[in-house]
């Protein structure tokens, strides 16, 4: 079978699939989508979905792409990467902001800009208000990696060195942290920071016994935390 | 507005359920999928700045939601699980779209999107933020070997 020929049989096999299936979504009559399932199940698929699912989806429309913002700052290679690397957005209300991670790529050779020896990470987050008003150069946003293993105020972007850059539009600040990877870093599960004060016990904390790390609850700031990537087994 | 939403979302209801079932392989998962993206497309609608964006906005939320599926479950399930859904569609039709879930999901999605959901390229190009070029390439390349899965599924016939 030719590829022409194949191309053809699956438009004719789309189309057969898509009149035979017999399938029933419920949508809303008005403002709120009955599901069949329990209301608890719908009050919680409402919270969790809503944050999680449709603020990530939405992101994506709402804000540059990682790879956008690659070119912007003329790095072709980055770009390049973040389009291959299929990046998911995703977003986390913290404090005062609402952060998105736009995307993020950890490994050698992954922009133009080599600005460190060794592996680099290069994260990009949108931060907005989380009351909806403007973002300004005042909002101190902090970005660095952390590390399972080790302790949050032992390994961070002020131990290891970093860079970033950042702009305001239509009252979201754009950030791209440049950050250097620690040596072995693949053998310990990546995260990202986001805060409004250097990582610290007061907004990160390290469970000696998982080597986890997770935000401090007790943190009356921002303390956002992405994970990255699992440490390679 | 509501009545809006539905009628958008009527018009790609089956093809969204195709879109999932490339990801989850489970009929009764992709049609949660499609209905849990729905419920958060739903609630965002309003702000949606451009409607005509509508189709690949509501596809990116699917397929979205499908990983996060895939995230939560580890377990490969069987294509036919629901014949109550499936019933009807001719085997060797769902023979080829299981042919087209071997290839992985990752590469499944080209084709899913191309002839299930009947994107162009560049819609295609817009939904995944790929170059058109890639999207071509790629889909190009999932063709071939679809065509060589297919190949040896119709000799084991």
């Amino acid at each position: 079978m030719t590829t022409e020929c194949l191309e053809m049989r699956l438009r004719q096999n789309g189309q057969t699939l898509r009149e035979n299936v017999r399938i029933s979504i419920e949508l809303p009559s008005e403002c709120s989508i009955r599901r069949k399932n329990s209301p608890v199940r719908v009050l919680i698929l409402a919270a969790v979905l809503s944050v999680i699912l449709a603020f990530s989806a939405i992101a994506a429309y709402r804000y540059y792409s990682a790879a956008e913002l690659a070119v912007r700052i003329n790095d072709q290679r980055l770009s390049e990467r973040f389009r291959d690397a299929d990046v998911l957005s995703e977003t986390v209300e913290s404090g005062a902001y609402r952060i998105t991670l736009l995307g993020s790529l950890a490994g050698t050779n992954i922009s133009d800009r080599k600005t460190h020896a060794g592996a680099q990470l290069v994260a990009y987050v949108a931060v907005e208000r989380a009351d909806g008003s403007a973002m300004t150069y005042d909002d101190h946003i902090v970005v660095s990696p952390l590390y399972s293993d080790m302790a949050p105020s032992e390994a961070n972007t002020y131990t290891d060195s970093g860079s970033g850059w950042y702009f305001l539009e239509d009252g979201v600040l754009y950030y791209g942290a440049d950050l250097r990877c620690r040596l072995g870093y693949e053998k310990h599960d990546l995260y990202l920071a986001v805060s409004d004060s250097p990582p610290g016990a007061w907004n990160y904390l390290y469970d000696e016994e998982t080597d986890k790390i997770t935000s401090n609850p007790t943190y009356s700031g921002t303390n956002a935390l992405f994970l990255l990537q699992k440490a390679e087994k | 507005m509501a009545h809006s939403f539905e009628a958008a979302f009527r018009e790609i209801e089956q093809s969204l359920f195709w879109v999932a079932m490339g990801y989850l392989r489970n009929t009764e998962d992709a049609r949660d999928a499609v209905q849990d993206a729905a419920l958060s497309a739903y609630r965002a609608y309003q702000g949606l700045r451009h409607p005509e964006y509508f189709k690949t906005w509501m596809t990116r939320i699917v397929i979205n939601t499908c990983r996060d599926q895939q995230r939560r479950r580890q377990q490969t399930v069987e294509l036919q699980d629901d014949l109550g859904a499936l019933e009807g569609i001719p085997e060797e039709e769902l023979a080829l779209f299981d042919a087209i879930c071997r290839l992985g999901a990752e590469r499944a999605r080209y084709l899913t999107l191309r002839f299930y959901h009947e994107m162009t390229y560049e819609e295609v190009a817009e939904l995944l933020h790929q170059p058109l070029s890639t999207v071509k390439y790629r889909t190009r390349r999932a063709l071939e070997d679809l065509r060589l899965e297919w190949k040896g599924e119709e000799h084991d016939h």
